[in-house]
């Protein structure tokens, strides 16, 4: 809290002498989103609860910008949430009201060059589209709760832009001091059609992480190919993130280990649209060396649903555990997605308003997955109507078989401003 | 021999038809001059494209762009779904912004991020000699102007269209017309200049209106407005990592 106090101050102070200048503005954009979202409980799951069936209200998602035309001085990025949770036995709501700053930044130019942006804000690091393994810096992504909003961590970046090379240094601040840690990226597309970038970040408590990301797109000088491309993210670091498996001392207990010696992450993902349908057709690989075998993810299952309760007792570790990793329970995963921007691009009053997505993480060490469907229609300027459907399927002993939700549907309207 | 210096003089005489002279010089240099009557090297501007289909419906959308040479970034304002929207020409590459994220990635040049009849390449080119292999053609009068014709080879398909038809108003030097064709030779869509504001000797605002070839009861209607000399442009508007710090902000000037 008082580091927002502060970053308000800094901006604040920052905008009075910038908006002493000509053509200074401040704009507010965002979107008002209505939303009901009804969960179907997995009776096999081995979360125990409190589990949320019913959840309506709305947020406020917007961004409030300072500019010098068409340059940006600050940017203040929040979430305003009110929820309802409700019980369909008894009627009973519980409302709950937030205020989240997701962002909240100052930025400075020194000439065409240099730039320096202060405050809370999201740090670019690696090229997934749902989670990036490698990231040591951003607070880790839920590939099965896309909907939750990102915060950005309190930092200081420099940036040296060329025409042909980018430098980042930056340091980052977290509540624990031993947290604190510097990181740096060098990027450049010299390549013709490519964009390579070598990251570094350095902290006490996380050792160290150094990260190549490389991303080509191979036909790009051939007609109707040259939407294809293919990225590469190698990653490794010096401490293992999360527990290793280790056997507990009753027998079919198990208890969180310290993973020893570097440890990496691979991915390999490739893109491409396909013509005159528009379709966008996007697959990764996701390799983590410290993901769990199905062995080892079937034995963390089984403890948890022993009935001996010494074996229970002893494996508790695990439920933190495994909630820290979500699609990362294992170390194999396929993700593949196709989005449709639009059925038709042809002025058809219907089909040009309707946009489709389908998402399927696999893991393919258990062969549980998640789904996704969701369709967008646009039929109102400035507007949105969202229904989304999300499905967990596995077996007992598996990572999404254990999903504490296993269906889930939303619906949200939304109005942009 | 009598038949065959025949041929050689019926040669001869056909020759000024078929590589027509120049009347205003170097074509090269005159095609120059025709895109700086359009835009400055060094500029901004608004735009608006509007599609408009045979069904009655439409879909509108509005924005800025910065251009320098033949890199151009542009960037939307409106529908509000779309602001800060982000399409960026680095002379042959092509990056676009996420509205929401700010997250870029590399999309291709025939692509029509926005949708309707404008491709990327609609959106940021300006430079013609960069991208094509230009011919006189003779002089033809369109709707009762009297115009030159220009014949367009693409240098790079990758980045033109195979062959393009450009007709410019002698008198004011303006492109009031340009037809775009398949390899196959196939005309695909043309562009007429609808209407134009001309101050001292370049466009301040033009409308122009591009329409499918094979099904002209759909057009795209574009207006360039507000287009400002600007003294100096910094190259770092044009790379992935600037547009990705969201830097460039949504401006409505």
């Amino acid at each position: 809290m008082k580091r927002i106090i502060v970053l308000i101050i800094v901006l604040v102070a920052g905008s009075v002498t910038l908006f002493s200048q000509e053509k200074s503005f401040i704009t507010l954009t965002g979107d008002v989103d209505g939303q009901v979202i009804m969960n179907a409980p997995n009776e096999a799951s081995v979360y125990p609860g409190p589990f949320t069936e019913v959840t309506a209200g709305g947020l406020v998602d917007g961004k409030l910008t300072f500019s010098r035309q068409y340059t940006t001085l600050g940017l203040l990025d929040f979430t305003f949430q009110d929820a309802n949770v409700l019980d369909h036995q008894n009627g009973a709501k519980v409302e709950n009201l937030s205020f989240l700053v997701n962002e909240l930044y100052s930025d400075l130019s020194f000439g065409d060059l240099l730039y320096l942006r202060l405050g809370k804000q999201r740090l670019k690091w690696g090229a997934g589209t749902i989670f990036n393994p490698s990231d040591p810096v951003n607070p880790p992504k839920d590939p099965t709760a896309m909907r939750a909003v990102r915060e950005g961590v309190t930092a200081l970046k420099l940036e040296l832009i060329t025409k042909s090379i980018s430098l980042m240094s930056f340091g980052v601040l977290y509540d624990a001091a031993g947290q604190t840690g510097v990181g740096s990226k060098v990027s450049t597309s010299l390549i013709p059609g490519s964009d390579v970038s070598l990251s570094g970040y350095w902290s006490r408590s996380e050792s160290w992480t150094g990260a190549l990301n490389a991303s080509i797109a191979p036909l790009y000088e051939v007609p109707g190919w040259d939407t294809l491309q293919v990225w590469f993210e190698g990653s490794l670091y010096g401490k293992g993130k999360y527990a290793a498996f280790v056997q507990g001392t009753n027998p079919g207990a198990v208890v969180p280990g310290t993973a020893d010696g570097i440890q990496y992450n691979l991915l390999f993902g490739a893109s491409a649209q396909v013509p005159e349908v528009r379709t966008t057709v996007l697959v990764e690989y996701y390799h983590l060396s410290e993901g769990l075998s199905r062995g080892e993810l079937g034995a963390v299952y089984q403890a948890l649903r022993s009935a001996n309760p010494l074996v229970l007792d002893e494996s508790q570790g695990w439920y933190a555990e495994l909630a820290r990793r979500p699609g990362r329970q294992a170390p194999d995963y396929l993700f593949v997605s196709f989005s449709q921007p639009t059925v038709t691009d042809n002025g058809d009053r219907v089909f040009d308003k309707i946009g489709l997505t389908a998402t399927c993480l696999l893991s393919l060490t258990d062969l549980s997955f998640f789904a996704s469907g969701g369709i967008t229609t646009t039929f109102v300027k400035d507007s949105s109507v969202d229904l989304t459907v999300d499905w967990a399927h596995g077996g007992n002993g598996t990572e999404f078989g254990n999903s504490p939700s296993a269906v889930s549907i939303a619906l949200d309207v939304k109005v942009y401003f | 021999m009598k038949r065959f210096w025949i041929l050689v003089l019926m040669a001869a005489a056909a020759l000024p038809l078929a590589a027509q002279s120049f009347p205003e010089g170097d074509v090269i240099t005159y095609i120059d001059a025709v895109d700086a009557v359009n835009l400055p090297v060094n500029c901004k501007a608004r735009m608006a494209v509007t599609d408009t289909y045979a069904s009655g419906g439409d879909r509108a959308s509005e924005g800025f762009f910065v251009r320098k040479d033949n890199k151009v970034v542009w960037v939307a304002t409106a529908p509000a779904s779309q602001k800060n929207f982000a399409l960026l020409r680095n002379e042959d590459i092509f990056y676009e912004r996420f509205a929401t994220t700010n997250k870029v990635v590399k999309t291709s040049a025939t692509a029509n991020a926005r949708g309707g009849e404008t491709s990327n390449l609609d959106l940021t080119r300006f430079n013609t000699n960069l991208d094509y292999t230009v011919t006189y053609k003779g002089e033809e009068s369109v709707e009762g102007k009297d115009c030159y014709r220009f014949e367009l080879r693409a240098k790079n398909r990758k980045l033109a269209y195979s062959l393009v038809q450009q007709w410019v108003e002698k008198s004011t030097r303006m492109t009031i017309k340009k037809a775009f064709y398949a390899v196959s030779e196939k005309v695909l869509k043309y562009y007429t200049v609808t209407g134009a504001e001309l101050e001292n000797g370049r466009v301040k605002v033009i409308d122009m209106k591009y329409v499918d070839a094979l099904k002209p009861e759909d057009t795209s209607s574009l207006r360039i407005s507000g287009i400002t000399v600007l003294k100096s442009v910094p190259d770092q508007f044009f790379t992935r990592e600037y547009l990705e710090s969201g830097r460039l902000f949504p401006y409505d000037f």
